[in-house]
């Protein structure tokens, strides 16, 4: 039986332009969260933004680059070069499937114009995977996914189903979404947004902040994988049918994600959680609920989104990889942000930066249009 | 049993067309895709309020599915988590997307809506669908440049060779500023509909259908 095995990653983070670094960063302590202001509003925003500047440097050691690229290709484009750099196979071959995940990727572009202006090409997804996918000369065309929040986190699993089933030998997945006042703007007026650095799963929460984000992770089938690699063991989504925009109160969708993953991988039970942890009250209270019903209420879990904000269709694989290195270093991630419970079904958030044996870790995310996705990752033996 | 496609529905042209067979011919071309989709709507006796508040994307997705869904009688003889939907689509939900940015373009008169933005992201219409007809299986919307059938027609029979999914809705559907269509069918492992010779679940069968409503007219 092949395994599905996590060859490589990279992360594009405020906190660094690698996964070690943003992984080092992280388990430090610090945040990319910043107040920062928007001209809609007479108050500040706390935002994790990637500094355009620094964007620009690390993208121009990448070496000549003739075209104009966008704040989100750049940030894609050295996801997947960080990535592809840590492997000494090809990946460019039409044996590698390149699976290009965001929810809003380019919508900038919008900002030219009024509702009737033409639309830049730029603005389709597919163009600007296609972009992506170009800048390395990949055989094949991208496979976009455009799931809501639960985008890459579905695109693992795509890739995933797709390598088991021998359709290619290697993906490389890449995930990416840019803080715009698109999608500022949009969650603002859901009443969704924190001033504050949120606080995922805290009594005090209040909301999620926006974050920029890329990462990109390399996924290859191997017969023999050595032991301690990290593999892609399964993977479910789901739809609560309840409603578009609002959580499932029992976590009906979640709930039946994990219930999936958990009879399909069997038994060694999960070692921590990377929860989707938003911060908004609905959200992390579906979630806690689901997490009872699954008997996980006892396993360490964390939120990610105090150190990054919520990166939308970049959350997944984002948070993802990072968990990937948590079992790699077996040292569990603080869920910063959070103190005192705030869910009426009690979790474990961890507090302190712990080390422990770590073998299986599960990921999941919630978005958008009632959407869920869990995966579960584990060393092989 | 290989799988098979037992059912599909195309709306293209103010034309809506269920298993090959015309159900509503819309009596003005010219009309806006909202106008002809509420006009269908009511020429079809739906009843579901729900409706008019989603955006053009999500009534075309809505209105395909219901015509589409019952047809197959799959929610009779499936059970809902076993029931995936994959959908693919060009533009994603650029409709809904300019619709928000229009409303807060000036600074000085900035009026973003909940109501709007919900509906900038493609996947709320598989939502919509989900909602309807209590459908709690896999989700995937696929974005690519124009209909092809090799991405859907391989990613769903892997998902039903590998028991992820029972049955599944599937299709294309796209709605930009100057042209739309839909074109949705389901696919089952088990049990075929008698209503429908049913059609083995390769990608020329896929083709086969996605073009008829083109030579009927």
């Amino acid at each position: 039986m092949k395994k599905i095995i996590c060859a490589a990653s990279a992360c594009v983070t405020p906190l660094g332009f690698s996964t070690a670094d943003t992984f080092r960063a992280m388990q430090a302590g610090q945040s990319g969260l910043r107040q920062q202001w928007f001209d809609f509003s007479a108050e500040s925003f706390c935002v994790s933004i990637i500094d355009e500047a620094a964007l620009e440097a690390a993208f121009a050691t990448l070496g000549y680059v003739t075209a104009a690229y966008t704040k989100v290709e750049k940030m894609s484009i050295l996801a997947v070069a960080g990535a592809l750099g840590q492997v000494d196979f090809d990946l460019l071959g039409p044996d590698t499937l390149l699976v290009y995940c965001t929810t809003k990727g380019n919508i900038d572009y919008l900002e030219g114009g009024g509702a009737d202006q033409a639309v830049a090409p730029g603005l389709a997804l597919q163009t600007l995977a296609r972009t992506v996918g170009r800048y390395f000369g990949f055989a094949n065309e991208p496979l976009v996914v455009s799931n809501a929040c639960i985008s890459s986190l579905q695109g693992i699993l795509v890739a995933q189903r797709l390598l088991r089933a021998g359709r290619y030998r290697h993906a490389v997945v890449v995930g990416a979404d840019q803080v715009s006042r698109f999608t500022l703007a949009g969650f603002h007026s859901f009443n969704a947004i924190s001033r504050q650095p949120c606080q995922p799963f805290d009594a005090a929460r209040q909301g999620i902040n926006l974050g920029d984000a890329a990462a990109a992770l390399v996924l290859t089938a191997s017969s023999a994988p050595a032991p301690d690699e990290v593999e892609v063991i399964t993977g479910f989504t789901t739809n609560d049918a309840h409603h578009i925009s609002a959580p499932s109160r029992t976590g009906e969708g979640l709930y039946q994600a994990v219930a999936k993953v958990l009879r399909q991988a069997g038994p060694g039970g999960v070692d921590f959680i990377g929860a989707h942890g938003t911060a908004t009250r609905y959200n992390d209270e579906m979630e806690a609920h689901a997490f009872h019903r699954a008997a996980l209420a006892e396993v360490p879990l964390h939120s990610l989104k105090g150190y990054f904000g919520h990166t939308l269709g970049a959350a997944g694989i984002l948070e993802a990889v990072l968990g990937i290195e948590a079992l790699r270093h077996n040292e569990l991630i603080v869920s910063k942000g959070y103190e005192t419970c705030g869910t009426s079904f009690p979790m474990r958030p961890t507090t302190q930066r712990t080390a422990a044996r770590l073998r299986r870790f599960l990921k999941t995310s919630s978005g958008f249009g009632g959407c869920n996705a869990a995966v579960l990752f584990a060393k092989t033996a | 049993m290989a799988p098979h496609i037992t059912a599909s529905c195309t709306i293209r042209a103010h034309c809506i067309y269920l298993n090959g067979v015309l159900q509503y011919a819309h009596p003005t071309p010219t009309d806006p895709l909202n106008d002809f989709l509420i006009a269908a709507y009511r020429h079809l006796g739906i009843q579901y309020p729900k409706f008019f508040k989603m955006d053009a994307l999500c009534k075309l997705a809505f209105l395909t599915a219901e015509l589409l869904l019952p047809a197959t009688g799959i929610r009779e003889r499936v059970a809902t988590g076993d029931i995936g939907i994959v959908l693919a689509n060009k533009s994603s939900s650029l409709l809904s997307d300019l619709a928000h940015q229009h409303s807060i373009q000036d600074p000085a008169h900035h009026f973003p809506s909940p109501a709007v933005f919900v509906y900038t992201l493609p996947n709320i219409m598989l939502g919509e669908v989900s909602i309807r007809h209590q459908l709690t299986g896999e989700n995937t919307l696929f974005v690519a440049d124009a209909f092809e059938p090799d991405t859907l027609e391989s990613y769903v029979a892997l998902l039903l060779q590998e028991d992820i999914s029972q049955a599944c809705l599937c299709g294309w559907i796209e709605a930009d500023t100057a042209t739309y269509e839909s074109f949705f069918y389901v696919v089952e492992k088990q049990e075929s509909n008698p209503a429908f010779a049913p059609l083995p679940h390769h990608s020329t069968s896929i083709n086969t259908l996605y073009h008829h409503s083109f030579n009927l007219n």
